[in-house]
């Protein structure tokens, strides 16, 4: 294992898809939290509405700016070694695939939680700067906001890494990671709110997208912090759907990569 | 030692590998050879355990996949261009290397052994077809193993390069080490190797020595060239009426079944002028579309048929 991590954490720092992906959302994120800061400067803003400062966006977007950027390495991950055909020299340097696979979520998991961090004191620093006051970071929600943004950023880059390794198609899998949060849960959520199909209500909280969405919640669009109107579920709880879709396909991905031909 | 037993893939209906088993021993080179499609490179692949099917492989008594440091005990080349385009040559070696516990010092040698240390920090995007051929050897050769197998390494070499080849194998095979590699250069696997395995639709046509091969799968003819070659040839027949003869209008023919040696005797005993004996013996070339001609899975529409009449074409 200990092999197999050394090369997956060479395979990643070698390639400069690694060093644009994550260098593009944390400057996608600064912007956020530029415009964010330069916005609410000269107002008072609670610890909810730090937080959107800190996560950069956090629940009032539809998906993780920087999710997505870490779901990229992921996908990377996994999808170039299809794209350039080079599962066949990388099998033949580990032919043990699981050992082989384990590293690279492992290595996967790590950067998105190191940019995770990143992006949170970046986006603390530029609001600051912006504001002229220091962001606070432990007051109300934001403790626990934060350290969701990071499980959050680490989810979606097992999902890119799983979704990569399951489609062996970049294009594929960057496609499913857009394409499901931004198009096909809002058309879920929309429809659901016709009395024709008022059954999808029980299954909006379930989406996962939406539900790991929960993970950054503050409490602005609900009653209560953690939920909003549509999704009953708890900060966690939201996290644990977002994690449990990411497992079942994982587990897919992981059986179909012992048996299928390299 | 690479021992080869009931190799098996099939696609759907297609049997791309059929129930194939043979050694390659070490201390040579061994060459495998098959028409396209014949399923060499799947053959390969399940050797490695890359593709699953029927049969296994045994490299000194284990399973490729039971190795723990694979590189450092059985080279390979696969495919040409098996590598990330912005990925240096040095760090495609170095990434390898960690993976098999392989030092960073090993990475220069290799480099420098296939000729690309001077190109090693430059991103192969550009590379030719036969320096990504190289670095996919310097892959092969990075853990020092004591088994190659290449999948037409000589591809897009030129001739200096392909001569290079040729002779890092047999200086690989002279040390001790078993060398298994396909090709679709007949000539240069007549140079190159000394054993074969020849395959034709996923089965086993011949395997062992490149002059048994040879000798098993043509006859070496007799050319002569006589004035009054059409009374030569009803001699000879008329002497050994097993022998086929094919004329040409040039006052030639080539005769299969008899040696130079009792056709001059024959010649000699009804006193006919030769202008040329000669005995013509088949090459590796020869002999493997002998054995495979029946195989070919994919066949051009521009060969005529030759014309066959009697014990005479």
């Amino acid at each position: 294992m200990t092999d197999a991590l050394r090369f997956e954490g060479l395979r990643l720092s070698t390639i400069r898809s690694t060093y644009w992906s994550l260098s593009l959302g944390l400057l996608l994120c600064g912007l956020v939290a530029l415009g964010l800061g330069l916005d609410t400067r000269g107002t008072d803003v609670g610890a909810a509405e730090a937080t959107l400062l800190l996560t950069a966006g956090g629940e009032s977007l539809p998906f993780s700016l920087m999710g997505f950027a870490a779901a990229l390495v992921g996908i990377f991950a996994t999808g170039h070694e299809y794209r350039y055909g080079t599962i066949l020299p990388t099998l033949t340097a580990m032919p043990r695939r699981s050992a082989l696979l384990a590293a690279k979520l492992l290595v996967v998991v790590a950067s998105a939680a190191v940019a995770a961090v990143a992006v949170i004191a970046v986006c603390w620093l530029v609001g600051t700067v912006t504001r002229g006051e220091p962001l606070p970071l432990v007051q109300g929600p934001i403790p626990a906001v934060t350290a969701g943004h990071v499980v959050l950023v680490m989810l979606y880059g097992l999902l890119g890494a799983t979704l990569g390794q399951l489609t062996r198609s970049i294009p594929a899998a960057v496609a499913i990671m857009l394409v499901t949060p931004l198009l096909i849960e809002p058309v879920i959520a929309a429809l659901s709110g016709l009395s024709a199909l008022s059954w999808l209500r029980e299954v909006v909280p379930y989406l996962p997208f939406t539900a790991g969405m929960r993970l950054v919640g503050a409490g602005l669009a609900g009653a209560s912090e953690g939920q909003s109107v549509l999704d009953p579920f708890a900060r966690w709880e939201g996290g644990l759907v977002f994690a449990g879709f990411t497992a079942l396909l994982l587990a897919l991905a992981w059986i179909l990569f012992e048996r299928r031909d390299a | 030692m690479i021992v080869a037993n009931g190799l098996t893939k099939r696609y759907g209906d297609k049997t791309a590998v059929d129930d194939l088993s043979f050694e390659v021993r070490p201390g040579v080179v061994t060459g495998f050879l098959g028409p396209n499609g014949a399923g060499k490179s799947t053959t390969m692949r399940l050797m490695l355990d890359l593709d699953y099917g029927g049969g296994q492989t045994r490299f000194d008594g284990r399973r490729f996949r039971e190795i723990r440091h694979p590189m450092r005990e059985i080279g390979t080349v696969l495919e040409v261009r098996a590598f990330h385009p912005t990925r240096s040559a040095r760090n495609h070696l170095r990434m390898l290397a960690a993976a098999n516990a392989v030092s960073t010092r090993r990475v220069d040698e290799v480099l420098a052994l296939v000729g690309l240390a001077d190109v090693a920090s430059m991103k192969p995007r550009g590379f030719s077809l036969g320096m990504a051929q190289r670095l996919g050897l310097a892959a092969a050769l990075l853990g020092d193993p004591h088994t190659l197998i290449l999948d037409e390494p000589a591809n897009g070499l030129d001739p200096h390069g392909i001569q290079w080849l040729r002779d890092l194998l047999k200086l690989q095979a002279s040390q001790g080490r078993t060398v298994f590699v396909s090709s679709h250069l007949l000539a240069e696997m007549a140079l190159m190797a000394d054993e074969l395995v020849v395959v034709g639709r996923g089965r086993l046509i011949a395997s062992g020595q490149v002059d048994s091969f040879v000798r098993d799968f043509t006859r070496t003819s007799v050319l002569v060239r006589s004035p009054q070659v059409d009374t030569l040839v009803r001699t000879v027949l008329n002497a050994v009426p097993t022998v086929e003869v094919t004329q040409a209008p040039d006052g030639s023919a080539t005769l299969s079944g008899v040696d130079a040696a009792r056709v001059g005797e024959l010649a000699a005993d009804v006193g006919l002028v030769l202008h040329e004996l000669a005995t013509h013996t088949a090459s590796l070339e020869e002999a493997f579309f002998e054995a495979t001609g029946a195989t070919e899975e994919y066949v051009g529409q521009l060969r005529s048929a030759p014309e066959t009449a009697g014990g005479i074409r």
